[in-house]
């Protein structure tokens, strides 16, 4: 398999990612999150959970809730405490991977549009794991997956 | 919530998808606020998805009303929404996620915010032996039951259809082509009776009358002096005769009224 570590795309492009694959550092840094989002029943939920890794442009994370490949959930960074705390706006994303995990459900999700979600700069806090996130998607987007470069 | 698979809130167009789901063409449907343009390459005819994305819009309209009242704030009720059309329509593997900026076949804009719903398609229509292949808007409001189809070219509101019309089947490829087709003809005849009536400043009234069978235009029109009414033969602008005298006030009492009407108008 070819890398393509360098290939850059626009952040458009990154965000719709219609690409043959592309490949990121991922990196895994724990810290609170908010998912929000409509369940199956059509009730509202927000739940704070913690990251299992980071990229620029995904996360994974532990979800009480089920959520289904292709479902769009609001992300943010949870807001610490104390006065001087700015509230994050939520980002949209796409669950790329849901796979059961216990009672609940091991998520992979992608950013849908190009506004920074974390607010840190990841290279600078912590080393990428190694490999990094490999995301796969036929053209036309019917096809999505992400797995751990081996 | 589904949009295309058949569903207790959607199931009208869940069968007629599957019969025409080789030539269904392609859209791009816009989430206003939404990041990105959800694509289909063979559900996107407005035969096959109108309905059931109104119908999914209208749920996430409704929705939005529902969180406010549970607390949520307007602005994250409209967000999350919209998440939720949007992966009511990615549940269908013809849909996927493609950027903003592409030009699609037929395109739709939901707007959860202000609760409307527009599709722009083109319709393609044979009347009388005349061929039209034109663009339309329809639009109308999510909580109401009147659509507008307009002509974007021309600016020009075309007709109103009921939502219950619109459920129809092949309304859009059959009835409304063929009904825009005709209003457009019929805008056109106007036009140009419009044109004649600038080219002389006396009242006339057109008639389309069936004598023996055939459909005559017949033109009522009033004598430079604005006494006497000429009747015209409008197939070929021939003077046929005046109009009895005892008439021309039951005429004029007919026009006066028409003004009144405008006037009040």
């Amino acid at each position: 398999m070819a890398k393509q570590d360098n290939v850059k795309l626009p952040e458009t492009g990154m965000a719709t990612f219609h690409g043959s694959e592309r490949r990121e550092d991922r990196f895994a840094l724990p810290f609170e999150i908010e998912v929000s989002g409509i369940n199956s029943d059509g009730e509202v939920f927000h739940v704070a959970v913690q990251t299992r890794n980071v990229s620029q442009w995904g996360c994974g994370f532990l979800s009480p809730i089920e959520l289904k490949k292709n479902d769009i959930v609001a992300i943010r960074v949870a807001v610490p405490e104390g006065p001087l705390a700015i509230e994050r706006p939520p980002i949209r994303f796409q669950v790329v991977r849901a796979e059961r995990e216990g009672n609940k459900w091991a998520i992979g999700a992608w950013k849908m549009e190009p506004d920074d979600a974390w607010g840190i700069e990841l290279e600078k806090i912590t080393q990428p794991q190694s490999g990094g996130v490999l995301l796969r998607r036929r053209d036309g987007g019917d096809e999505a997956d992400e797995s751990e470069d081996e | 919530m589904s949009v295309v698979a058949s569903g207790p809130k959607s199931a009208p167009a869940g069968g007629t998808r599957t019969e025409k789901s080789a030539g269904g063409g392609a859209a791009g449907v816009e989430i206003a606020g939404f990041p990105q343009i959800l694509f289909t390459r063979t559900f996107g005819d407005p035969d096959m998805l109108f309905v059931p994305l109104l119908d999914a819009a209208r749920e996430s309209f409704n929705t939005i009303e529902r969180l406010c009242e549970r607390g949520e704030k307007r602005e994250s009720a409209v967000l999350l929404s919209g998440m939720q059309l949007a992966s009511s329509l990615l549940r269908d593997s013809s849909f996927s996620l493609v950027a903003r900026g592409l030009a699609h076949d037929n395109g739709y804009t939901v707007d959860l915010e202000q609760g409307t719903l527009l599709a722009q398609t083109r319709l393609f229509a044979v009347v009388s032996r005349r061929t039209s292949f034109f663009k339309v808007e329809i639009t109308g409001n999510l909580n109401e039951n009147l659509f507008s189809v307009r002509n974007p070219v021309q600016n020009m509101v075309i007709m109103q259809v009921e939502e219950e019309r619109l459920r129809q089947p092949n309304f859009f490829s059959a009835t409304l082509a063929q009904e825009c087709l005709r209003t457009q003809m019929e805008q056109e005849r106007l036009s140009r009776i419009e044109e004649s009536i600038g080219a002389q400043s006396s009242q006339e009234i057109h008639l389309i009358l069936t004598v023996a069978g055939a459909r005559v235009p017949v033109i009522l029109r009033q004598s430079e002096e604005g006494r006497s009414w000429d009747i015209v033969d409008g197939r070929g602008q021939e003077r046929i005769a005046t109009l009895a005298p005892e008439f021309e006030g039951p005429l004029g009492s007919v026009i006066q009224s028409i003004k009144e009407r405008f006037e009040q108008k």
